[in-house]
């Protein structure tokens, strides 16, 4: 991990900068384009839809996912751990890996998102998105009723 | 609670819901109002009876009816029906008279793929006041028909019901 390619800058809208190896960084499309058309002697990209707190993971992400000699196994445990974080925080990168255009890191998140879905009660589900039931007694009984083969 | 802790925008719903299995996608309706309109406006829907979670066989028919005419008024981009040996009829009508979807934008995005997996005795497919883009006619039958040879498929119907067209199309094959 000792290469001496450029450092690229990626600043984000709260001004945290975050310096990444351009090997690392030329794989995101969008940041490619970016590179392609900043002066070299810049080479500070500005995020201006993600915050330093968010981009922190995203960054994590990369690093662990571009390192050398990474077994799979390894990043089976490193997504598993990346991924603990609340429903808020997971939509806040989803919406980072789409800004930068990341499938891949999208893709995990969707999944994550499926995860937390699958096989849960409503409750639960409601709990763990933060989803607030706003249906009256009435309004609810009567999706219950027209979904019911759903239910059953 | 932080702002971000809102609902998921449709879209990811929509991306969501269309990796659940049918059945599960359609018990997120019941999560809040969002998500119900999520649920009826998603663009994809699969079918698989090869899951047995989702499906007893005896049942799988009838989660297909009920599901359709639940979603009859959408523009459905996507319907996938995977290995229904059962399955006899294929019926898509819309109902919802396209009210929603009149601008030219939202013309294309109706009904754009079907796939029909291990359907041996399906027989007919029917399609009822589906909004079509007006290329999209003889592709949709191509589609169909490519899907499997070896299911004799004996008719598929298309009713136009768009502003451009408005014609019947009825192909046989055999």
């Amino acid at each position: 991990m000792m290469s001496l390619g450029k450092l690229i800058t990626l600043k984000t809208n709260d001004n945290e900068e975050f310096k990444l190896d351009k090997t690392v960084a030329v794989k995101l499309e969008i940041i490619k384009n970016i590179v392609q058309d900043v002066d070299c002697t810049s080479n500070v990209i500005p995020l201006p839809n993600i915050d330093g707190k968010t981009m922190t993971k995203v960054v994590k992400y990369w690093k662990k996912h571009s390192e050398e000699g990474v077994t799979e196994v390894q990043l089976k445990n490193f997504d598993q751990d990346f991924l603990k974080m609340s429903h808020s925080e997971l939509h806040d990168v989803h919406l980072a890996a789409k800004y930068l255009d990341d499938n891949q890191l999208k893709e995990v998140i969707i999944q994550e998102f499926l995860d937390r879905i699958k096989g849960k009660p409503i409750e639960e589900i409601r709990e763990v998105f933060g989803i607030v039931n706003d249906y009256t007694p009435e309004e609810e009984e009567e999706v219950r009723r027209e979904n019911a083969w759903a239910f059953e | 609670m932080d702002k971000t802790s809102a609902e998921l925008p449709t879209e990811i719903l929509h991306q969501i819901l269309s990796l659940l299995p049918t059945k599960t996608a359609a018990r997120t309706a019941l999560l809040s109002k969002s998500w119900l309109k999520a649920c009826s406006t998603k663009p994809h829907l699969c079918f698989d009876i090869s899951d047995p979670i989702e499906y007893r066989a005896h049942e799988f028919l009838r989660i297909v009816d009920n599901t359709l005419e639940s979603i009859f008024c959408c523009p459905i981009v996507e319907v996938e029906i995977v290995d229904a040996p059962k399955l006899l009829s294929f019926e898509y009508v819309n109902r919802g008279d396209s009210v929603p979807y009149l601008s030219s934008d939202n013309l294309h995005i109706c009904l754009r793929i079907i796939e029909i997996g291990t359907c041996q005795n399906l027989r007919r497919v029917e399609f009822v006041k589906v909004t079509m883009h007006s290329e999209m006619d003889s592709s949709l039958i191509g589609v169909i028909a490519i899907c499997d040879s070896s299911f004799f498929l004996a008719s598929i119907y298309i009713v136009c019901n768009t502003k451009q067209r408005n014609a019947n199309l009825c192909s046989d094959l055999n």
